[in-house]
């Protein structure tokens, strides 16, 4: 019986320190996700000028999701008449924060790039994308090295935490 | 063939544009005059203007403190560009939208420019509507006078601004690419060059207004190289230009005569005599390019003809 209850105890903060882990490596996923969508969008926007909406359908199908999800979510308010793009980014941005492993400060670059989106010509839309871009760089950075610091420990942490509480308990 | 004059597209189309309030406001006035309403124009904070059949109309009401709000033009401006407007690039280089059905939503507010050159609009202010209407049927009952032997005679329609050349022009295009059977004239290929989108009011390169079958439109191309565009790549039977004036404008067309292609053509004047004395459209007189002129009368009724000359009548005219 105690035995049973220790592989279990073991196995329970194992799983949280592996789950906490896959957080860390999903963020940096998603990010580079992130980034592949709104240089594709780019792509639309200014080699054949496709409307929001349509080009972000179609960027929704080239990435994996919550990404993809956070791009057509985006693509039907618009189709449906949001008063504006950038509410429409707000409220679809407000769903990715439930469904991914971003922080509040990745969602804050992502939301600062809605705000100017399809307001201005070409040219400063594509400064944006640019700022936008080396923004979301720079949290992939942050990521990926807290990845590296902790992804180990945190795996080797679930499993020794659950060893002590065993042994204290027995 | 259409026996009476049938006044074709809706100002409703209109109304997908606009903010909820602002077709509210519209709505408010008597349906038959929202019929014949030309033009709307939105301004910042500024109530609601509108042109009913050259009367002017402020809605809500004269002196009324409603104005058209921050959010309400960001709204049209988002609804003209689908949330959008990088899209629009060319378009607020060039001061003016095209629509569904063909409308002209023209715009003004902050120029931005490079080096001297406009590059676009930011920071619009005002919006001016202007409804296309295309009267089908206008120019049916002159359709016996502008050929001979069941063919299509190039001419020259002359006329002041808003004396319906254009509409003229356009209801020509689309007799011909349809045919006109009481004539027995068969339908024929139309090439528009639509300098200023106003004949075919384009969206997407696709024609917003009745053209029948056989029309192909060069959309905002210049004149001159469309002319030739046309002749060379899609054989037009007759060819469609507004507003000629410059002088390549007339090389083309003799090169177009040449190519034993039809030209209708429409040209600001009062009538043949001052269009006479232009230099830049001489060579058209010295070849006898054109053998039909339509005068349209100033001060009347837009589409009002004065008359239908022959070069014969016009040659007479002038040894008188």
């Amino acid at each position: 019986m105690k035995l049973l209850g220790a592989i279990f105890i073991i196995c329970a903060s194992t799983g949280i320190g592996f789950a906490l882990a896959r957080n860390l490596k999903e963020r940096t996923k998603q990010l580079r996700d992130m980034k592949q969508a709104i240089t594709s969008l780019e792509a639309e926007m200014v080699y054949t000028m496709t409307p929001l909406a349509e080009a972000c359908h179609r960027v929704s199908q080239q990435v994996p999701s919550p990404v993809s999800t956070f791009f057509s979510t985006f693509s039907d308010a618009l189709q449906k008449g949001e008063s504006s793009a950038y509410q429409a980014w707000t409220k679809s941005l407000a769903s990715l924060k439930a469904h991914s492993c971003l922080q509040q400060s990745d969602l804050d670059v992502i939301l600062q790039f809605g705000a100017s989106l399809g307001q201005q010509d070409l040219e400063q839309q594509q400064k944006q994308v640019k700022l936008t871009l080396s923004n979301i760089d720079r949290q992939e950075l942050e990521a990926s090295e807290k990845q590296k610091r902790s992804e180990n420990m945190y795996k080797s942490l679930g499993f020794l935490g659950g060893l002590l509480m065993t042994i204290i308990l027995i | 063939m259409y026996t009476l004059k049938v006044e074709v597209n809706s100002v409703k189309e209109v109304f997908d544009v606009l903010p909820k309030r602002l077709v509210h406001w519209i709505n408010s006035i008597d349906e038959r005059e929202i019929q014949k309403i030309e033009e709307i124009r939105i301004r910042h904070s500024q109530a609601l203007e509108l042109d009913v059949n050259g009367r002017v109309m402020y809605l809500p009401g004269k002196g009324s403190q409603q104005g058209v709000r921050d959010e309400e033009m960001q709204y049209i401006l988002n609804q003209l560009s689908n949330y959008s407007l990088y899209t629009l690039d060319e378009e607020l280089k060039r001061g003016y939208i095209t629509i569904k059905g063909g409308h002209r939503v023209g715009l003004a507010g902050k120029v931005v420019t490079d080096q001297g050159r406009v590059k676009g609009i930011r920071a619009v202010s005002s919006f001016n509507i202007r409804i296309a209407k295309q009267t089908l049927g206008v120019a049916d009952r002159y359709v016996p006078r502008l050929i001979q032997a069941g063919k299509w005679k190039s001419t020259l329609l002359i006329g002041a601004p808003k004396t319906g050349k254009t509409t003229f022009l356009r209801d020509i295009a689309r007799i011909i690419s349809e045919g006109f059977p009481s004539e027995r004239l068969p339908a024929k290929k139309v090439g528009i060059v639509d300098e200023r989108s106003e004949i075919a009011g384009s969206l997407k390169g696709v024609p917003q207004h009745t053209f029948g079958p056989r029309v192909d439109v060069l959309d905002a191309c210049p004149k001159a190289e469309g002319m030739m565009m046309m002749i060379r790549s899609m054989s037009p039977d007759v060819l469609v230009v507004d507003e000629i004036g410059r002088k390549e404008d007339t090389e083309a067309i003799v090169e177009a005569m040449n190519a034993g292609v039809r030209v209708i053509a429409s040209v600001h004047g009062d009538d043949w005599h001052d269009v006479r004395r232009r230099p830049a459209l001489e060579p058209l007189w010295e070849g006898n390019v054109f053998e039909r002129f339509v005068e349209f009368a100033p001060h009347s009724k837009p589409g009002t003809i004065a008359a239908i000359r022959r070069p014969r009548d016009v040659t007479q005219a002038v040894s008188k």
